[in-house]
């Protein structure tokens, strides 16, 4: 079928939807990768309704045309990037609030409603979605699923794939599954649920999605500790940890990205500290008190210079808030930034820390360190220049030792953003030969004539490299 | 980096939901015309044409991209290569020449009768004004005409083409810039403006002839058109008579020994104004900067050089306030007021401090009204949908009136009430609430 007749024929099938081409279909190239996506997808198109999605990818599956599933584009791996002979399946045109159950405590929704939208609607029920990715502002649940995303607050509250109930699914031929549903318990079946999320659109197209909320904690309490070192900072949140505190939230910034971090937000925080240690703990007032204490004794034991708590909701906020544009606002640094999200076992973290920062002095290259250190989620983030071919070898050199690390000190690839087309080369060295088989076979049982997503996650076979 | 964050603050984007009605999508738009990848199509310029440069994406950069500059490029080359289109074009030649521009909105004022009578249900030129519409009659005499005339006292001095207010009482000195819509649609928020200046013990100079701020053109892709207006009005402000000079004795009895704060009530003009250093020719930059540095919005002025004077308890006998019935208002943020300026809490305060005025906040009220300037009259539709969300959050607070900060938005509010059937909310400028709590509206 010619490009012309594809075109129309999609556009029948999604009517009261949008399908772009051309100039319009390129801002869908790429996603928040840095240097990835330059030219244009075959068309994109973008759902009014549920039932249009069965009828494009069925479309797409007899024509042999790859479907690339799009939230809001925030993906940090390469995860939504389309090559020019591939349609983008916009999904965020479906973005009401089914319903929120307080009975049930469940959440309803359509994949294109933003987390933070989900947030503020259950806050305002005394309800509580904990997972929090650092995109939540703009980020999709649908994508949140898709990608099995994490946030700050994981430590205490798990992730994304823990708050999952119950999915609708449209296979890449266009039927439609239901997996799971509002009940706590569900063993029957295999634990499909499990297995679409975090599969990064390789696996099916989420159409609805149940999660699971809790009672909204009593109160919140932010504490922040300043360190001379970034080595101080990781012995710190050790010692958090050992003291069977478990804060909501528990991040590392370093010097770099405090600094970078206050020149967008300037919401006070010491640019001459070495390393800062934010957390935040939360529960009934009491726990909290208590906890807040001894978060505040053990960073006091590892040598903080200062360390004080919110004075009020609105610091609260902004402090979380300045911390959630880290990523981008190390990117007023330098040109080109390489966001890494390899993650450890929690106590490795100080392992881990001084791992990359010898990493950075072999490589002569600056390196800022922010993240969930309390989760063992690192953001080591190299920060270069694109236009500097020597420089980004020296770079790719870097990212691939710290991926060594990480994996030396039993940690993983990937905490939360997934492996999409920028870890795929790695992915060997996390399962082997037999794991990457397990990977082909599944995806080759449920889509197998490969239009979902393709090329994401699975390295192919010529290139998948140790 | 190109995290999407700005899709969170577009209010486009919040309409539209597509890649290219947010920031990032554009500036992958405006690279891929630069660097040849995509060739400058009708689709491109439509997508380009469809934010209301509100500055709101540049505001919540965290990578601190400055969004609204690569837009306006983006615009210039669109111009450029396409020309600006008839209506834009005439549009824009006529804010070019103050004469012109006063001519036809005198003879708009005798035709808006026959032409805008009913509301107007077909095709406006080209302006696809859709039924219901409520367009603003062009009232008889301007601002400047009205203060020329000697309303509030004024004088006018013809040497260096000023107006200026106030005697001896003043203790300082300001320049209130008006800009087209207050000078031409809306003259009493400019005597409004003026009144307060004047209740705050300030003498006030104002162009006898104003000039455009140049911000229509600029956002519209014509730079040296709106270059050529910013240097004007540099030279307007440079001259020794407006800056410089009124000494003691003078005729209109002040004193300026320092360089005048350019007060503005349209926070568009305002930016405009802190934008000229990037604009202006090499023998502007210089005074440009020191201009730019004088800009202040008459909330802020009022709250800062006149503390106490607007409803401060301790001063309260010095400001002589009019009884009348309470006013539930509610404050609606301009986008480039509070998402430019960062100005948020000083018109509130002032208006809190009225007595007899409640202020109850609406919904989301940074959320664009939709106007946009000129874009409100060129995506009528879009504008209509983003002013519609704004109607409905004014309703749901049940205030008899709404205020805020620009002239835009308050044509633009006004307008939207009026679609909703609520009419009954009374639209005002902050400075007009002010100018009415002195007793004589």
């Amino acid at each position: 079928m010619g490009e012309g007749k594809t075109v129309a024929t999609l556009r029948g099938l999604v009517p009261g939807g949008g399908v772009f081409t051309g100039e319009l279909a390129l801002p869908y190239a790429g996603d928040a990768t840095p240097a990835m996506g330059g030219r244009a997808p075959l068309a994109v198109v973008r759902p009014g309704r549920r039932e249009d999605i069965s009828a494009v990818l069925a479309f797409c599956n007899a024509e042999g045309i790859g479907v690339v599933p799009r939230g809001s584009g925030t993906n940090l791996s390469g995860g939504v990037t389309a090559a020019e002979d591939q349609v983008v399946l916009a999904v965020n045109g479906l973005s009401r609030l089914l319903e929120i159950d307080e009975e049930n405590l469940t959440a309803t929704v359509e994949p294109g409603l933003v987390t933070a939208a989900l947030h503020k609607a259950v806050e305002n029920r005394g309800l509580f979605y904990p997972p929090d990715p650092g995109s939540m502002a703009v980020s999709t649940l649908g994508g949140n699923v898709a990608e099995g995303a994490g946030g700050l607050r994981g430590l205490k509250y798990g992730v994304t794939r823990d708050y999952i109930l119950g999915l609708e699914v449209v296979l890449a031929d266009g039927r439609v599954i239901r997996l799971g549903g509002k009940t706590v318990k569900n063993v029957s079946g295999y634990d499909l649920l499990r297995l679409m999320v975090g599969s990064e659109g390789t696996l099916g197209v989420v159409t609805e999605i149940t999660v699971r909320v809790v009672p909204a904690p009593e109160t919140r309490q932010a504490i922040l500790g300043v360190f001379a070192t970034v080595d101080a900072a990781a012995s710190a949140v050790a010692r958090v940890i050992a003291e069977k505190v478990v804060p909501a939230t528990l991040e590392l910034l370093d010097d770099v990205t405090i600094r970078a971090v206050e020149d967008y937000s300037r919401c006070g925080l010491p640019t001459d500290a070495g390393a800062l240690l934010l957390a935040e703990v939360d529960g009934m007032v009491e726990a909290v008190a208590r906890e807040a204490e001894r978060v505040k004794a053990a960073f006091r034991a590892e040598g903080a210079r200062e360390v004080r708590a919110a004075t009020d909701a609105r610091e609260r906020d902004q402090i979380w808030m300045a911390r959630r544009t880290a990523v981008s606002a190390l990117a007023r640094v330098r040109p080109t930034i390489m966001l890494e999200d390899a993650t450890v076992p929690r106590s490795r973290i100080p392992e881990m820390v001084r791992a990359v920062s010898g990493i950075s002095r072999r490589h002569n290259l600056p390196i800022g360190t922010f993240g969930h250190a309390g989760d063992g989620n690192l953001h080591p983030t190299i920060l270069t220049d694109r236009r500097d071919p020597e420089e980004m070898k020296r770079a790719e050199a870097a990212v691939a030792e710290i991926f060594g690390a990480a994996l030396e000190l039993g940690g993983t690839l990937s905490g939360e953003h997934g492996i999409g087309l920028a870890k795929r080369p790695f992915m060997k060295a996390q399962f082997g030969e037999a794991g990457l088989d397990v990977h082909r076979r599944v995806k080759a049982a449920l889509d197998p004539r490969g239009i979902l997503n393709p090329g994401k996650l699975i390295p192919p076979e010529r290139v998948s490299q140790g | 980096m190109r995290c999407g964050f700005c899709q969170a603050a577009c209010p486009v984007y919040r309409e539209e939901g597509t890649e290219f009605s947010v920031a990032r999508g554009k500036l992958i738009l405006i690279e891929a015309v630069l660097d040849g990848r995509s060739p400058l199509t009708p689709a491109v310029r439509d997508a380009l044409d469809a934010c209301l440069l509100c500055k709101s994406c540049r505001a919540a950069c965290p990578s601190g991209v400055r969004t609204d500059l690569i837009m306006a490029a983006g615009r210039e080359m669109a111009a450029e290569r396409h020309g600006l289109g008839v209506v834009k074009a005439n549009a824009l030649a006529a804010l070019r020449r103050p004469k012109v521009l006063g001519v036809a909105s005198a003879i708009g004022a005798r035709l808006w009768g026959l032409a805008f009578a009913r509301e107007a249900d077909g095709n406006l030129w080209r302006l696809r004004v859709p039924p219901g519409n409520l367009y603003p009659r062009l009232p008889a005499l301007s601002f400047v005409s009205r203060l020329a005339r000697g309303e509030l006292g004024a004088v006018a001095d013809p040497e260096s083409a000023t107006i200026v207010v106030g005697r001896s009482a003043a203790a300082k000195t300001v320049i209130f810039f008006p800009g087209c819509l207050v000078h031409y649609m809306l003259p009493e928020v400019g005597l409004a403006a003026v009144k307060v200046l004047l209740a705050a013990r300030m003498g006030v100079i104002v162009p006898a002839r104003p000039t455009c701020c140049g911000t229509p053109l600029y956002v519209n892709g014509d730079r040296a058109g709106a270059t050529e207006l910013a240097e004007t009005n540099l030279a307007w402000l440079s001259q020794p008579g407006v800056t410089l000079s009124l000494s003691a004795g003078d005729k209109a009895g002040m004193v300026l020994e320092e360089p005048a704060p350019v007060v503005f009530a349209c926070p568009s003009c305002a930016e405009s104004w802190r934008g000229y250093p990037e604009l202006v020719g090499e023998r502007w930059v210089t005074a440009a900067k020191e201009a730019a540095g004088r800009v202040v919005d008459i909330s802020v002025f009022l709250s800062k050089a006149a503390p106490g004077t607007f409803g401060e308890p301790a001063r309260r006998d010095e400001w002589p306030v009019a009884g009348g019935p309470g006013r539930t208002v509610t404050y609606h943020d301009p986008c480039h007021l509070a998402q430019a300026q960062g100005v948020r809490s000083e018109p509130r305060a002032l208006l809190k401090a009225l007595p007899g005025v409640t202020l109850k906040e609406m919904a989301d009220p940074g959320a664009c009204c939709g106007s946009g300037g000129t874009f409100g009259l060129f995506h009528v539709d879009l504008s209509r949908r983003i002013g519609g969300k704004k109607a409905k959050d004014i309703a749901e607070t049940g205030a008899d009136t709404v205020a805020t900060g620009c002239p835009a938005c308050l044509l633009q509010i006004r307008q939207e009430l009026h679609l909703a059937g609520q009419s009954q909310v009374a639209v005002r400028h902050t400075v007009e609430l002010l100018a009415a709590a002195l007793g004589d509206e």
